[in-house]
């Protein structure tokens, strides 16, 4: 199994990896091993993070909202729209406390029905400045078609924030959950 | 007997449908699955239609260009996905 991700995943001139997999809660987690940006929202401890039984794209906006909250906790609330495909999906429960966004985005993947979370840069400035989640979460219940399509535009969006110059702060990175 | 294979063909059926997908399918990095047949324009898109077709969940940390646009291809009959070839074929993007 691994051997099959590793041959997936690009390698530099020399043939050194690039990216590093490990398996946690159940899911296979690619990381890069020299990240795009120094100081991560995926890095950031959640103090406490405790969810119902809810929808993925919730259990994502909860995560995301966390986020907001801890960099500005003067927030009182958020306004917004959010599509709801398996309304019926539940992830199971979650009550963790001081863990990284990435290893809470990890666990509700971990605890769905199944699908995978994608995250491009995640820099602390875009959480100021964007009311996007810099990472989306596919659920392979969607039909193959369906989900092709939603990875395409994923990758093609991207593709673009990668290839833009970096900014110092403030650039806009935009996925949706 | 006849009616095995199709009882078997039906079980797998039930458990393959979205219907009866539980949680992720939990995979030692060791051991060897039935990849499938993927054919994607990149890592990515390859990562994500492995976990589709198995129910293997990911995280995936995207850092460079090169993880959105190095196309993947495996085919079932190269033993069980054991190992892995890249070509260019973008059907599945």
């Amino acid at each position: 199994m691994g051997s099959v991700i590793r041959g997936m995943l690009p390698h530099d001139g020399n043939n050194d990896k690039l990216y590093d997999v490990t398996v946690e809660n159940a899911v296979v987690v690619v990381r890069p091993v020299r990240p795009h940006v120094t100081e991560s929202q995926l890095d950031t401890v959640v103090p406490q993070f405790k969810i119902g039984s809810i929808t993925v794209p919730e259990a994502s906006l909860a995560l995301f909202f966390a986020l907001k909250r801890l960099n500005n906790p003067s927030i009182q609330g958020f306004a917004g729209d959010y599509s709801n495909r398996f309304p019926q999906d539940k992830v199971l429960p979650i009550d963790e406390q001081n863990r990284t966004a990435r290893e809470i985005l990890t666990k509700i993947v971990g605890n769905s029905h199944g699908g995978a979370w994608v995250a491009g840069p995640c820099s602390m400035a875009e959480l100021k400045t964007s009311g996007q989640t810099c990472w989306t979460v596919l659920e392979y219940r969607n039909d193959a078609d369906v989900l092709s399509g939603d990875v395409g535009y994923m990758v093609r969006e991207l593709r673009q924030r990668l290839a833009r110059p970096k900014k110092p702060s403030g650039n806009r990175e935009g996925a949706h959950p | 007997m006849p009616s095995r294979p199709l009882l078997s063909a039906v079980l797998l059926a039930l458990l393959l449908s979205p219907a009866m997908r539980g949680q992720c399918r939990s995979v030692p990095l060791a051991e060897t699955v039935n990849a499938g047949r993927i054919v994607a324009d990149s890592s990515v898109s390859g990562l994500v239609q492995l976990g589709q077709q198995t129910n293997i969940c990911f995280g995936i940390e995207v850092a460079d260009l090169g993880l959105l646009s190095n196309p993947v291809s495996i085919d079932r009959r190269q033993r069980l996905g054991l190992r892995h070839s890249r070509h260019v074929a973008p059907r599945w993007q």
